[in-house]
């Protein structure tokens, strides 16, 4: 379960430019839902999936993750969290274009406890999962945007999390493609992964149980 | 996971790599002549770095003729040598040579007086040198020049010993006991040259053991041994304790020790040696050869220092690029849950990877270089400094890969989402 609790976060703290980016957060997300953000441009959403990600850190309040406080985490225990239970795909698929698919579904299991054999394994497991094992001795760069988020979702499932972040994940990809996406993500959270997803579009949130807004780095609308 | 994600660094980008690769070789190649140059300069300046300098004066009753190498001119007040310098007794040590028969081979040994022995510190390839201890045996200890395969570490040569006029084959037996070994290049203290403008350079002679035939540039007082084979197999043999005596021989060039006495003392003397010969206090030839020494490296500065920056300022241009190639892949990595120190564990690995393979590729241009005879090599010595430069580079080159490196990778891990 994750639960923030009056989440305060600015950019450039104590310096002329700084930016309040979120103003007190409260939230709590239960083991196996599937939740959309919603929200304006710069509302900040991403920060938010950041912050639940262990990617940033915050000024103020208290982020437990299964009753742990995980603010009070230094650098490798929140880098060992990150690996160990989340999973984060981005608009960008935010692969290594040089690399084979198989090489950027295991990046995550570099830097868990795994043989060679180990990783080579679960990494076609996963793209098994979201079906493209036949493209892994292909290069990140020379298959299709669907196809490329299909691979990050691999990663982010590799190492078998409990929870995905995913920031506006089909932002890049034409409707049919994105409606294919949000199947996958249908599907994992069907096997009790906790997705959460940031996106502009209705009819991607509309497939989610829980759609909660943000506006302006406070919560506008959380329905429960 | 390091070795396989910096090795996949070192793939990706093959020709940055490449480029980098290229010049950390250039730089350790160029870097290594200089360094080799400059040990050459400093060689007899830090040989000489144990004595006394104020007090040891080089007594120097006899100049090499111009045109020879093995006869001289005497000090025109010193035609009875023996008395001359006889009065102040073991303060005076010359370097005495004798000739050597060992089986087939002629070799020419040095006698060093026992301070003398303790204050050369002459650079050993193997062994240790001499002490003053007497060995009980009644072997004589010494240390050669030469292949220490054919005469290794402890070994015993039984030798017979040219005693006086060698012309006249008057010969004794003697024991020797190989304890260390100089290397095939050496510089032999022979102290058999002088100069009124003294540097300590002239105490030495360079000897190699395979090329040049030290019989006949050695001996001197124009007496000439003929060796019944070419000179490649010789040895040079310091010791301090062979018996007999070449007492005729201590009015060549000597050290005088004096570092018991007052200023006083040494003055006076020092004014009365002046009467029957050049003399100079070992710290006047060593500034001289110190200055001889910088002014020869000053030349070699302003290329150097150009070399070196402009070689480390290309390796942080590269590594930079190379970091900027990699965003991505950085990227990745955090997400996937990589830490900051995990990270540097990575580039740490890759640039270890790079100077392995740059010192690889190196050390086969400069045994390539060796071997075609393109190094200036009558004006280079290898030595630990080498050594110590090659780790300095690498270390110089960890810190600046680390620290261009750390700054990218931390805007990196701190900014995912571009
Ligand atoms: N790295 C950053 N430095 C400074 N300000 C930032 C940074 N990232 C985001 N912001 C600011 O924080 C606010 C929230 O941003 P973000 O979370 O990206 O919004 P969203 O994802 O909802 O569009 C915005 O005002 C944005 O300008
Ligand atoms: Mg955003």
């Amino acid at each position: 379960m994750i639960e923030l609790k009056n989440i305060h976060k600015y950019y450039d703290y104590k310096k002329p430019n700084q930016v309040e980016a979120l103003k007190g957060i409260d939230l709590t997300i239960n083991d196996g839902e599937m939740v959309a953000i919603m929200g304006a441009s710069g509302a900040g959403k991403s920060t938010l999936l950041h912050i639940i990600g262990g990617l940033s850190r915050f000024e103020s309040g208290q982020y437990l993750y299964n009753d742990k406080d995980i603010s009070k985490y230094g650098d490798a225990k929140m880098c060992k969290f990150r690996n160990k239970q989340i999973g984060i795909v981005l608009q960008n698929f935010a692969l290594i274009d040089e690399y084979s698919v198989l090489f950027n579904a295991m990046t995550p299991l570099f830097f868990a406890k795994s043989s060679i054999i180990d990783r080579h394994k679960r990494a076609v497991e996963a793209l098994k999962t979201v079906g493209i094992d036949k493209l892994k001795h292909k290069s990140a760069s020379s298959i299709s945007g669907g196809e490329k988020q299909r691979c990050a979702i691999a990663r982010a499932i590799v190492n078998n999390p409990a929870v995905i972040l995913a920031d506006e994940p089909t932002g890049q990809l034409d409707s049919k493609t994105a409606k294919s996406i949000i199947e996958l993500f249908k599907t994992l959270n069907s096997t009790g992964i906790t997705v959460i997803i940031v996106t502009h579009d209705h009819n991607v949130a509309n497939e989610c149980e829980r759609i909660i807004t943000i506006g302006d780095g406070m919560i506008i609308d959380n329905p429960m | 996971m390091r070795f396989s994600l910096a090795l996949n660094l070192l793939l990706k980008n093959m020709l940055l790599n490449f480029i980098i690769i290229l010049q950390l070789c250039a730089v350790f190649a160029y870097g290594n002549v200089i360094v080799a140059i400059n040990n050459d300069a400093y060689d007899c300046y830090n040989i000489t770095a144990k004595f006394d300098e104020e007090n040891t004066l080089l007594y120097m009753p006899q100049e090499p003729k111009l045109d020879t190498t093995w006869e001289y001119d005497r000090h025109p007040n010193n035609d009875n040598p023996q008395s001359a310098i006889s009065r102040y007794g073991d303060r005076v040590e010359s370097v005495k040579d004798y000739a050597v028969v060992y089986e087939d081979y002629s070799t020419r040994s040095y006698f060093y007086g026992t301070r003398t022995a303790e204050a050369l510190r002459v650079q050993l390839k193997k062994g240790k040198w001499f002490s003053n201890q007497k060995s009980t045996d009644g072997i004589i200890d010494c240390v050669i020049i030469g292949d220490t395969s054919k005469f290794p570490i402890g070994s015993i040569l039984d030798m017979e010993c040219y005693k006086e006029n060698i012309s006249l084959r008057e010969k004794f037996p003697v024991k020797f006991r190989i304890i260390g070994s100089i290397g095939e290049v050496a510089k032999v203290p022979t102290f058999s040259a002088s100069s009124s403008e003294m540097t300590v350079d002239y105490i030495f002679e360079e000897y190699r053991s395979q090329k040049d035939s030290f019989i006949d540039t050695l001996f001197y007082r124009g007496a000439r041994y003929q060796s019944r084979r070419d000179s490649e197999d010789l040895i040079i043999i310091f010791t301090e304790e062979i018996e007999g005596g070449y007492w005729d021989y201590c009015n060549d060039n000597s050290f005088v020790f004096l570092d018991d006495l007052s200023d006083e003392e040494v003055k006076s003397i020092t004014q009365e040696m002046k009467n029957e010969a050049n003399v100079a206090t070992m710290a006047s030839a060593r500034n001289l050869s110190k200055k001889e020494a910088t002014d020869k490296m000053l030349v070699y500065a302003p290329t150097s220092i150009c070399f070196i920056v402009m070689g480390l300022a290309g390796i942080l241009c590269v590594s930079l690029l190379n970091m900027i190639n990699n965003k991505r892949a950085f990227k990745a990595y955090s997400i996937s849950g990589m830490s900051f120190h995990q990270g540097m564990r990575i580039i740490f690995t890759y640039a270890t990877m790079l100077i392995l393979i740059a010192f690889t590729l190196f050390a086969l241009l400069w045994v390539a270089l060796i071997a075609a005879e393109i190094l200036p090599w009558d004006s280079m010595a290898i030595n630990s400094s080498n050594y110590l430069f090659l780790i300095g580079i690498a270390v110089i080159i960890y810190a600046v890969m680390g620290a261009s490196s750390s700054t990218l990778l931390k805007k990196y891990i701190h900014n995912i989402k571009e």
